[in-house]
Parts: structure tokens; sequence; C-alpha cells
């Protein structure tokens, strides 16, 4: 009898967990390049344990619920500007902090730095085939030769869905956009993630990829699918909580019934 | 259930942030050489809550044992679209507009330079040639008294011409280009001025490179594009509220648990 308002407990539990994560998903449905983090529950008690009646992971101390990101690529948006940059395809952009370390990321919003580095907005540096971009910047003051000098036809910064860098014409650099498998990427935030040790970046070809300009790819939360999960963990908490009232009003009886032996 | 209320209010704040710029950007719909303002929004905080059985070693399936809620999201920054404006035809001769990702230089009485896409220009008593805030156009411009009309080519030589028929060139406006615009500080008033991330201003005269060249009696529009921010309003509006949507599923689970002892 017990044992039942302990499981029913412990249904209930990882059901605000669930919340937790539905609002922050819900609050980052216009972040750019969030990636959402979804729950999953592992079963309390295997079936064959069921069975035998062996007490199960029930009776462990926490509900038994993971986390894990999904990845699947959020829609692109239109900003207009030139140092936004979306991933269309496979892959990650490689940015690097101060410290030297790299971390992955779909989310391309870039500003220039005084040194001509392009810069996430939480100050880390883009990184290129050989080492941190760096633009530079007597390149971009310059004006354009002669014969390229009719208006408007180079523009003064382009990246090329190959992921080239070129300025006023001239190729300063490749992007470099590399795959990795997913179970070995940890979440820093909800848009860069650093590779575990010992996870392997392989960097793709032009063939796997296209970056675009000029776009930047949203939040893939669904609000549909995090309504679904509001209205469905409530329910699952609502089941939960007859468990205990039903059981609590049999052992109710139960008590009462002893009166009388 | 706590930190689902805060971290929904969050979302709640942020959004309500969002409205705030986007009737910003709807306000000036009509000021003149307006450039709308886009939101940049970044998740908070992530707490790491370790699950029990994580008995596999560190590595590959790490990242699945690991529980990790984050705390709501907030607006971090604003970029500034610097997305041309349609040029409209004016009747003032001293209306300019510029076809390029040229600003206009503007000297402060104290000395210091601000930059602006708005080219309503007017005459101040000493006929210096400045900006509706008054400050004069650089390089300084002085138009005689005596001239009848003023002639602005489309590289920027300003040309008085007298009732005698003669003309005298009164000198050349120049034009500053930014590497990275995004990176001005806004000031209001249509003004900008330089900052470390937009780097100094490349001074050039119109109608080299992508500059721009200027057009006499135009003026450019704001470039805040109706549908987009009415699209954004909605997508605000809707994201408020299922934002506030999480809060009442926290507050009935919280009214469901207490019932739980009736």
């Amino acid at each position: 009898m017990l044992r039942e308002l302990y499981v029913a407990a412990l249904g209930m539990l990882p059901q605000q967990t669930r919340l937790e994560l539905a609002a922050h998903n819900l609050a980052n449905l216009s972040t750019a390049g969030y990636k959402r983090e979804l729950l999953f529950q592992s079963a309390l008690i295997s079936v064959e344990q069921n069975l035998r009646n062996v007490p199960g992971d029930a009776e462990s101390a926490d509900p038994p619920v993971r986390s894990y990101t999904d990845f699947s690529p959020g829609p692109l948006q239109h900003t207009g500007n030139p140092l936004d940059l979306a991933l269309e395809g496979a892959g990650f952009f490689v940015v690097q902090d101060a410290l030297g370390q790299r971390f992955l990321t779909r989310r391309g919003s870039f500003r220039l730095t005084a040194d001509g580095a392009l810069q996430t907005p939480d100050g880390k540096e883009l990184v290129g085939t050989s080492g941190v971009l760096r633009i530079p910047l007597q390149l971009l003051q310059a004006q354009p030769l002669a014969g390229e000098a009719r208006q408007g036809a180079v523009p003064p910064l382009e990246v090329t869905p190959e992921g080239e860098l070129r300025v006023q014409g001239v190729l300063v650099g490749q992007l470099l956009i590399v795959g990795v498998q997913l179970g070995q990427l940890r979440r820093v935030d909800g848009v860069q993630f650093a590779p575990l040790p010992g996870a392997v970046l392989t960097p793709l070809s032009p063939e796997e990829y296209r970056v675009r300009q000029g776009l930047l790819e949203g939040s893939n939360v669904n609000p549909v699918e995090e309504l679904v999960q509001l209205i469905e963990l409530q329910r699952r908490f609502e089941l939960g909580h007859r468990v205990i009232r039903s059981s609590d009003a049999t052992l109710e009886r139960s008590i009462e019934l002893s009166r009388f032996v | 259930m706590e930190k689902t209320l805060r971290t929904a209010a969050t979302g709640l704040a942020a959004q309500q942030r969002f409205v705030e710029l986007i009737a910003h950007n709807l306000a000036n719909v009509n000021t003149t050489a307006f450039k709308r303002v886009r939101a940049e929004f970044q998740d908070l905080l992530y707490e790491r809550l370790r699950t029990l059985g994580s008995t596999a070693p560190q590595g590959a399936m790490e990242s699945l044992h690991e529980l990790q809620i984050g705390s709501g999201t907030e607006l971090v920054a604003t970029t500034r679209s610097f997305a041309p404006g349609d040029l409209q035809p004016t009747n003032n001769p001293l209306d300019l507009a510029i076809n390029g990702e040229g600003f206009f230089v503007l000297r402060r009485p104290d000395g210091t330079l601000l930059y602006t896409r708005d080219g309503a220009f007017r005459l101040d008593r000493t006929g210096r040639i400045v900006s509706i805030h008054g400050y004069a156009l650089e390089p300084e411009l002085l138009v005689p008294e005596s001239a009848q009309q003023l002639r602005i080519s489309r590289d920027g030589v300003v040309t008085a011409q007298f009732a005698d028929g003669s003309e005298q060139v009164l000198g050349q406006i120049q034009l500053a280009r930014f590497l990275n615009p995004a990176g001005l500080r806004a000031l209001g008033e249509n003004l900008y001025a330089e900052t470390v991330a937009s780097g100094p201003p490349i001074l050039e005269t119109p109608g080299t490179g992508s500059m721009g060249e200027l057009l006499q009696a135009h003026l450019e529009s704001s470039n805040v594009e109706l549908v987009e921010e009415m699209v954004n309003l909605i997508m605000a509006q809707r994201a408020y509220e299922l934002n506030a949507k999480a809060i009442r599923t926290a507050d009935e689970l919280l009214q469901t648990a207490v019932n739980l002892k009736s």
C-alpha cells in the first residue's frame, strides 16, 4: 500500500522537472540558434522485476529522468545583416574563447572587432581552417580596384556558400565547419556546445553544407509541442494525485476495519 | 515549481522588452532615415543536476546522463539594421539622400564628430550648411548670402549660382563609411557616434566604392517594414501567452499538490 503511494509520488516528481524544461524552452522561443532540451524518462521498474516482485529503481532516491539536446535545425530568418551567418545542412561553426578553448555553435551572429575578428555576442571569435579568422582591415578600407569599381558590384564583406570569406573580392580565409557525433557534445549554454574529451571533430567538405549570409537560424523550439508537453505533464501529475488519493482512501478503510477486529 | 515561475517570468520580461522595441520601430515609421532595431535574445544560466544511475564512465554517453535545466532568457543586445530606406523626392534643394552605405559627417560645437543619414539640412544665420540639430556639416560649407540657387552634384560638389548667372564652387561634401555600422552607438535623433566596434570612419567623396552618391532634393525614409514589425508583434504576443501558460500550469500543479491532503 505504501509502495503504491511512493511509486505515484515518484511519477509526479519528474513532471515538475519537465515543466521547468518546457518553461525554459518556451522562454527561448526567440533566441536565435537555441537548441531545445528535452527530457526522457526511463521505466521505473522493468517488467521482469515487476513479475518477480523485485524492488526496482523506483526505490532509488532520484526520479530517473535525463535530458538531451535536440539538434534539429531551426527555421532560417532573414536579417539582412552581412555578419549574420546561417548554416544549411550539417555541421557547426567553431568559435574560440580568450583561453583558446573551442566551442561549436549554429548561431552565426557575429560582430567585427577593432582587430578584425568576427566575434560572438559573448566575446568568442570565429575560427577558420587556419586558426582564428582575422580580416585585414586595410583591405576593407581600400577602395575597390578601378576595374571593379562598378558601384555595389563587390560587397565589402562576403561569405560564399562554401564558407569562403572574401573582402572586396579578395579571399582572406575559409570558415571551419565541423561535424561531430552528437553524443560527444556537452551543452555550455543554449547555443554553444563543447566537445567532450576524446571527441572527434571532422572538418566538413563544402558539399555537405551551405553558409547563408544575411540569415540567422532561429530557435528550434516548437510552441505546439511544448504546449502538448504542458498538457500531458499536468494530466500525468493529476493521475499521480488520483492514485495517491485512492490509496490513501483504501488505507483509511483498512484502518477503520481494524477497529472492528 | 518555483523555478518554473521564475523561468517563465524571464520569458515574459524579454517579450515585453521585444514589444517595446517593436513599438519604438513603429513609432518611427515616418522618421527621416530612421534605422530599425532588432532584438537579440540569449538563454540564461544552466543548472546541472546529476541524476542517479549515471554509472557509465565519463565519455560518449555523458551528455545523456546530465539533466540540464536553464533558467530562462534575456534580451542581450539590440542590433540596428542599416538597410537603406526608400528615397523620396522633396522640393527642398538642401534635402540630401545617400543611395549607398555612407553617412553625413557633422561637427558638434565642442569639436567632436557625429554621423547621420538624415540629410535634411538648412542654412544657419552665418550661411553654414547645418543639420536640423544645428550641427555643421563637415567639411564646413559657407553659402554666400547673394547666392540664388544651390546645386549639389552626385559626387558632392556644392555649387552656388548667382543672379547674374555666374557660378562658384563652394566645396565638396565628404561622407563617412564604417566597416561595421552595426557597432555604431545610437545617440537618438538619428545621430550616431563612432565606437571601437564600429571602427574608425573611412572618409571619402560620394560616389567612391560602396559609399553611394548624393541625391539632391531627396530624403531617405525610415527603413521600418510595417509587415515585418506586425509579424514580430504577433510572435511576441504569442510567445508572451505561451510563457504565461507555463506559469499557469505551474500554478495548477501546485494546487493539485496542495490538494493531495484534503
